[in-house]
């Protein structure tokens, strides 16, 4: 660009081509910006350009949740060294972090960075936890918690849940994650025995859902056995505004006294964001 | 000069702003036009330039005047109060129809004159034409050389979460660094051993004969293992100084020294060789003057070459030559074979100068 004419016609004197390696880092974050983190990860290997770009604060900033120090303070007590980026942020809360002594569990999607949350066994109430005729904790790998809850028999089925946490806005959607039988592995292979299931075919399973701010949502569900995990999908809540935590309270109940249930076993409830349930394939 | 801010606007007469682009092209533009731009809108308010052609305002160099064109045909579609949501997103949509260079021409461009909505409306094209593409795909796409150098890809992450799978690639990375450090060592060992000795026999031999006396010359007699050392460093170093033990060369010594642990070479003075003396690889060295050892190597290796002339076979020659002395391969000399034989007479002529 040197042609050193000027008179008032728009020319077009041959220039270099501009190409994407040639942006600046600026405008590289702008474009990273509208890319999902797992691909502004992947290209940062590109050029130096996009190396820098790609640990942009405010390309970070903008994956965050709306309010992600309030999720920050709720779920790490002892404070985050303050010095930590954007991006770093974001790869610790993508982690599955437990919080309220190891009962719960949050992290964000590392692809759209929604919240997801999750009660373990140990975090929920249940009805005649306590003796061993009935119930029984586990150790399991196929738990995030690494325990659930097995349900040898009882009569009068209840558990209940609540927690309280700052959800970004949103609808969320809540679940409990189940399994009739219990699984084990033998010689390198997932074996189940069901000898204690039984009861679930008679009645159905009441789930019932409360919010805070008034929300609720009940239903019912037939459990059958699959030799599978199951998500027992409860009901959706919707959070309008954040700076004020939402408090949920769930329970699960099976009170038809006139027959006894058994050979469950309990994981947890876990809530995800709605759009997820057609990405995981939930009922 | 301030006259070419916010003057009422006739319909008959609309008023322009002069504006320069690097390449050194002044043109004229509307004004409400121009002012879209917050860059041009501040340089106009501020400085008051723009008004006239001699007081063009410069635009920043990544506007050239084909950008420059495109830039003002958003700003005149999108300056228009009067147009809806839908209108212009059309508009958008059309406008972003372009080919990748000239898109990122112009997200360089809007992005020197601070024109937000254009960067956000070029780097949504630009991101959707990138997204779902491996890196190796980009680059190809979009003809990006890579710059960056082998040790800024192996730098280690940073591992706040403890991740094992990061502390794993971080360890991985190290062990390529080291390996890239060292292959560039040796490059730049390869360039020193360019050197070579250039010095002839006699000059070696009167150096020896001038030297130190006997008791210098028996212990060069019996550490062999070193004096192989110090040949293989002489194209490096003529007159060395540094320490022996850095050579792994030593296998040559190893068999050369074995089998019967008789003196190699000496001073051309007859020295008599006591058989019961050991082989006492280490301590000897340092008594030795490094240089010393190195000609009384060359010295052997002359020696034997010259041995060889009588009576050998070309091949027991070469065997016993330098170069088999550098391939470390010396042929075992047994008193059967004739040839062997006659060296070994040539051995009591010349004294305990036998290498093997």
């Amino acid at each position: 660009m040197g042609s050193g004419f000027s008179f008032h016609s728009r020319t077009n004197p041959p220039s270099p081509e501009l190409s994407l390696g040639d942006l600046p880092e600026g405008c590289v974050a702008s474009v990273l910006v509208y890319l999902d983190p797992p691909e502004i990860s992947r290209l940062s290997v590109l050029n130096r350009a996009f190396r820098g770009a790609s640990s942009a604060d405010f390309v970070w900033e903008s994956k965050l949740p709306p309010n992600y120090d309030s999720i920050i303070r709720r779920v790490f007590d002892d404070f985050l060294p303050s010095d930590l980026c954007k991006k770093e942020l974001y790869t610790m809360l993508c982690r599955q972090n437990s919080f309220d002594g190891g009962t719960k569990k949050a992290w964000l999607d590392k692809s759209t960075g929604g919240v997801c949350l999750s009660i373990s066994s140990r975090g929920l109430a249940i009805t005649g936890i306590d003796d061993r005729r009935y119930w029984n904790h586990i150790p399991t790998e196929e738990s995030r918690f690494g325990t659930v809850a097995y349900l040898q028999q009882i009569w009068w089925f209840e558990v209940d849940g609540e927690v309280e946490f700052p959800f970004p806005p949103g609808t969320y959607s809540l679940f409990f994650r189940l399994h009739l039988g219990r699984a084990f592995r033998r010689f390198g292979r997932r074996v189940c025995n069901s000898e204690h299931v039984h009861g679930w075919d008679i009645k159905p399973v009441q789930f019932q859902l409360s919010t805070s701010d008034g929300q609720e949502a009940i239903s019912q569900c037939l459990l059958e056995e699959s030799g599978k995990w199951i998500h027992c999908h409860v009901g959706d809540f919707v959070v309008e505004k954040f700076g004020v935590p939402t408090t949920i309270k769930v329970s699960m109940t099976q009170i038809d006294c006139t027959h006894t249930k058994g050979g469950l076993c309990l994981d947890s409830v876990v809530i995800y964001p709605s759009e997820f349930r057609e990405r995981l394939k939930l009922f | 000069m301030s006259e070419g801010t916010m003057a009422v606007v006739k319909p008959e007469m609309k008023s322009y702003i002069w504006v320069q682009t690097a390449d050194g092209s002044i043109q004229q533009v509307e004004e409400e036009v121009a002012m879209f731009c917050p860059m041009i809108c501040r340089e106009v308010l501020q400085t008051g330039m723009g008004s006239s052609k001699n007081y063009a305002i410069s635009l920043p160099q990544r506007v050239n005047p084909a950008t420059l064109g495109l830039i003002l045909d958003y700003c005149r579609f999108h300056q228009l109060q009067g147009r809806s949501n839908k209108e212009r997103k059309i508009f958008d949509e059309k406008f972003v129809r372009l080919d990748t260079e000239k898109l990122c021409e112009l997200a360089s461009a809007a992005d020197s004159l601070q024109l937000r909505p254009l960067v956000d409306l070029t780097s949504r094209a630009l991101a959707r034409m990138i997204e779902g593409r491996t890196p190796e795909e980009v680059r190809e796409i979009f003809n990006i050389p890579d710059d960056l150098t082998e040790e800024e890809k192996l730098e280690p992450l940073r591992n706040i979460t403890d991740d094992p799978h990061i502390r794993l690639l971080n360890r991985l990375y190290a062990r390529k660094r080291k390996e890239l450090k060292e292959r560039e060592q040796l490059k730049s060992i390869e360039n020193e051993e360019e050197r070579v000795d250039k010095r002839s026999v006699d000059d070696l031999l009167s150096f020896i004969n001038g030297g130190d006396g006997d008791s210098k010359g028996v212990r060069a007699i019996k550490n062999k293992k070193k004096n192989r050392k110090r040949k293989d460093q002489l194209p490096r170093n003529s007159s060395s100084t540094n320490g022996n033990g850095d050579h792994k060369k030593n296998d040559t010594v190893d068999n050369v020294a074995s089998p019967n642990k008789s003196s190699k070479f000496q001073d051309s003075e007859p020295v008599t060789f006591s058989p019961n003396l050991e082989f006492v690889e280490d301590d000897m060295d340092d008594e030795l003057d490094p240089a010393m050892r190195e000609e009384i190597d060359r010295f052997r290796q002359a020696a034997v070459i010259q041995m060889t002339d009588d009576h050998f076979s070309q091949v027991a020659a070469s065997a016993v030559s330098s170069k088999a002395l550098e391939e470390r391969t010396v042929p075992e000399i047994s008193p059967q074979i004739p040839a062997c034989q006659k060296m070994l007479e040539n051995v009591g002529k010349w004294g305990y100068n036998l290498l093997l």
